[in-house]
């Protein structure tokens, strides 16, 4: 019995457990967790038990863009590429990629052999139909700007041309995508949901409801969705990595809040208590499970590459004038946030995150000065302050909001907290002249600093309607370096640029920074593989339970 | 027996000799003296500022303070002091309750006079459209006013849209004016009834029947015969409807939706606490307790002046 379990051991291990580890750089920002250190060989079974306070959007990849159907996405999906343990890209459906002299042009081979859910192989033309319908202005995609860049993508919207032209199946197994000009940040472009493959004749089946009945290529299938209630995901029988399906299925009970789920998982009725990204663990419970003997090893923790703020739409006034809005940035005491938080955040003082390449951290920021926030208001001719609303996202036990406007009475500015859900401050402050200020955040979609600035502060990007630049800001110098950084190909020169841009948007101060937040994990000591991964957070295929 | 003495001050002393309803006035006497005094207390530094959020008070690590030392009560997850906040609290609470009360009882009583004196059409009318307000739970309907407004206000137009005349219009914010006057405007059914049928019985008595064999108006009548009968049961039922309104008052703050933030509301205490419940209860316990206790102030003082008339 000893020498058969030991040689399924070692199976397993040539079968998965290190074939992807290989070659893999280190987890950057995630801690390693000691639990997976210390762990014994993965184990096969078993079910994950996981609860959501809110139903997932959408599991049809065209139209589902956050981060928790995001980790859902990846149980069902692939796309041509995957992160690794960190940022760096690793072949998926292709198995390897070339990109062309002009850098504009990427040739990608596929496996042969990939099959969908529905038994049917997976071939090039499913790429050029999924990027399509992505691209399809019917399918209203919200990762649709990102695709853009690939030529002939104009014309297909504006139904100019039946395809984009920049989107080629050569053969069987052999794409290419070719673009109008050169983009470094494309191929994570392609880990994006937009980018997933979908099966043409199950989408059609389907139609709206194919968000519930979805078909991919992924380690796992959903077999059974009642809405607001439950979803389960049981094993795909054709995928063929078995350390990607370690668990016989995914059990997602919906409804209940946040603490609710820490009490349920303190009882053992959840293997992770939380599993949204923001902040992972209730806020007023924090410290108390810190410093826990029972669960403070169980607690992992990774800073986000993600920043918090407030943002002044600078189309309207009183934020028009720029010394306004650098008296907002004087007026906010961030340190008083970080304490509040009990240190689950850091302190913002610009835009790109600390773990962002790029990240400059000699950025010349603004300090806690009521004084200097007094006078500049007395400046710009409101010596008494002012009042405005600043919308921010309800419900919330965030002491934030609170904070912030405590902070600005102080120098006489009256904040009069609008609360709205999200998904309403989403649509109304991407409406032009609609919102004054609101309390936001941006996370990275992938490890570049465009993902921020080009997508938030590019003024050449402002549209009347679903605009991601919800200041409105708009400066010619800083276009201009974006543009340039943009296509850029020496990556040096390209980040020192953006560093550039970003200095002045701060000096500008189209919104004020206020922290860089952490994640947390907090899972039973049975559950191993919970390592946080910068962009998608969980990625319940990888885990197991030793229960 | 008492031949010299008003009979206000034998109310009075009736009211004292009722042990429950005394308790009742004596701890919402205190209540109002501490809502009144509040501004006083704090400018004589013997009260905190209501949000004022204070360095000192959280500990070292962010989190609130229990319960002593310069926080008689603790603090609250912002570093404010609870005891204030739940003084200053008692501003809103109290004046809401109180407003509500006020705009139900006058909704209340006008409609159960109208419906009782009249009877006829104008009674069936009136008692269905009392009855469909009924059917809808009172949290319900006030979750549905205090959604049509918002903190940035909306103007109401008292005037058909095609006369201007906007000196009719008025502008209604969140805040103190609008929530008395939502719950004001779902509490006043339970009046109706009772008036109606007071008024039913009252329009029959010998004093009306000689006031209209007189000749008098139905606006003598009903001011000058019918209202005063009706008074003591009118006081005692707002009374008891205080108790009503400030729970919905801090229904809605816990939802949210009352006198919008930084003020400080009993209801919105509690749902800013409740989080911190496990960890630090006096959060919840305090503005829960101050609600309890109003609550039971009122319903004492109620049931006190209901045995007080009853018994005249």
């Amino acid at each position: 019995m000893p020498l058969l379990r030991s040689v399924i051991a070692l199976l397993l291990i040539l079968l998965g457990g290190i074939l992807p580890v290989v070659g893999e750089p280190a987890i950057s920002g995630a801690l390693p967790n000691p639990a997976v250190a210390n762990s014994a060989l993965p184990r096969r079974g078993g079910t994950l038990r996981l609860a959501l306070p809110t139903d997932v959007s959408s599991l049809d990849p065209a139209r589902a863009f956050d981060t928790i159907s995001m980790q859902f996405l990846m149980l069902l999906y692939q796309g041509l590429v995957e992160y690794d343990h960190g940022v760096n890209l690793l072949p998926g459906l292709a198995s390897d990629w070339s990109l062309s002299a002009d850098r504009m042009t990427y040739t990608f081979h596929l496996r042969p052999g990939v099959r969908f859910a529905n038994g049917r192989e997976l071939v090039a033309d499913d790429l050029v139909y999924s990027l399509e319908r992505t691209l399809d202005p019917v399918t209203a995609a919200p990762t649709e700007s990102y695709f853009e860049g690939i030529a002939g993508a104009k014309a297909f919207r504006e139904g100019r041309a039946p395809h984009a032209a920049g989107l080629q199946a050569l053969d069987r197994y052999t794409l290419t995508i070719q673009l109008t000009a050169p983009d470094p940040t494309f191929p994570y472009v392609l880990t994006l949901p937009g980018a997933l493959a979908v099966p043409r004749e199950e989408v059609q089946r389907w139609g709206a409801d194919f968000a519930t009945h979805p078909v991919g290529t992924g380690p796992y299938v959903l077999t059974q969705w009642h809405r607001a209630f439950q979803l389960h995901f049981a094993r795909n029988p054709l995928y063929p990595r078995a350390d990607r399906q370690y668990l016989d299925g995914i059990d997602v009970q919906i409804g209940g809040d946040t603490t609710l789920h820490l009490m349920m998982f303190e009882r053992g009725e959840l293997d992770i208590a939380e599993i949204d990204d923001n902040p992972g663990i209730p806020i007023p419970d924090f410290l108390r499970i810190a410093r826990s003997p029972r669960w403070h090893n169980l607690l992992a923790r990774m800073p986000v590459a993600a920043t918090e703020f407030l943002s002044m739409n600078v189309e309207l006034p009183p934020f028009d004038d720029v010394r306004v809005r650098q008296a907002m940035n004087y007026a906010i005491n961030k340190e008083k946030l970080v304490h509040l938080m009990h240190g689950m955040v850091m302190p913002a003082s610009g835009i790109l995150p600390a773990t962002m390449p790029g990240f400059n951290p000699n950025l010349l920021g603004y300090d806690y000065d009521p004084v200097q926030a007094r006078h500049l208001l007395a400046a710009a001719g409101h010596p008494q302050g002012f009042s405005f609303k600043l919308w921010i996202v309800s419900p919330s036990e965030s002491p934030v909001p609170a904070a912030i406007q405590y902070d600005l009475k102080q120098v006489g500015i009256d904040a009069e907290l609008k609360p709205v859900t999200f998904a309403s401050l989403l649509d109304s402050e991407e409406r032009r002249h609609a919102v004054q200020c609101s309390l936001g955040a941006w996370s990275q979609d992938y490890p570049d600093p465009s993902d921020f600035l080009d997508v938030m502060f590019n003024g050449s990007r402002i549209t009347d309607e679903g605009c991601q630049n919800t200041s409105f800001y708009n400066n010619t110098a800083v276009n201009q370096l974006l543009a340039e950084a943009a296509t850029c190909a020496d990556p040096q020169r390209r980040l020192q640029l953006y560093q550039q841009a970003e200095q002045t948007i701060v000096i500008d101060a189209p919104f004020v920074p206020l922290d860089h937040p952490y994640t947390y994990a907090l899972h039973q000591p049975w559950l191993h593989g919970v390592d946080l991964h910068p962009v998608l957070y969980f990625r319940f295929e990888r885990m197991w339970l030793a229960k | 027996m008492l031949p010299n003495i008003g009979c206000f001050k034998t109310s009075l002393r009736m009211l004292a000799r009722n042990r429950l309803a005394s308790a009742g006035l004596s701890l919402l006497i205190v209540f109002v003296f501490l809502a009144m005094a509040a501004p006083l207390l704090t400018h004589w530094h013997i009260l905190h500022a209501p949000d004022q959020q204070d360095p000192v008070g959280l500990d070292a690590d962010g989190l609130p303070r229990t319960a002593g030392g310069d926080y008689l009560l603790g603090t609250d997850n912002l570093g404010r002091d609870v005891l204030a906040r739940v003084i200053y609290g008692a501003r809103v609470s109290l004046s809401v309750g109180i407003g509500a009360m006020l705009t139900a009882t006058i909704i209340g009583v006008t409609v159960g006079l109208l419906a009782g004196f009249y009877g006829g059409k104008l009674d069936l009318v009136l008692m269905r459209l009392t009855e469909i307000n009924m059917t809808i739970p009172a949290i319900l309907l006030a979750i549905a006013f205090a959604g049509l407004l918002d903190v940035s206000g909306r103007t109401i137009h008292l005037h058909p849209a095609w006369l201007s005349w906007t000196f009719l219009d008025f502008s209604l914010k969140r805040g103190a004016v609008s929530v008395f006057l939502i719950v004001g405007f779902v509490c006043w059914p339970g009046m109706v009834r009772v008036v109606r049928a007071q008024v039913l019985a009252l329009r029959e008595r010998e004093f009306v029947q000689a006031a209209r064999a007189l000749g008098a108006s139905d606006m003598r009548i009903i001011l000058g015969a019918i209202l005063p009968n009706l008074l003591p049961t009118v006081v005692v039922l707002a009374v008891m409807s205080i108790a009503n309104t400030i729970l919905l008052e801090a229904g809605l703050g816990y939802l949210g939706i009352g006198v919008p933030p930084p003020a400080p509301t009993w209801g919105s205490m509690i749902s800013e606490g409740q989080p911190y419940f496990i960890t630090y209860p006096h959060l919840v316990i305090v503005p829960g307790l101050a609600i309890v206790l109003t609550v039971l102030a009122f319903n004492l003082l109620g049931q006190g002046l209901q045995e007080l008339f009853g018994s005249k």
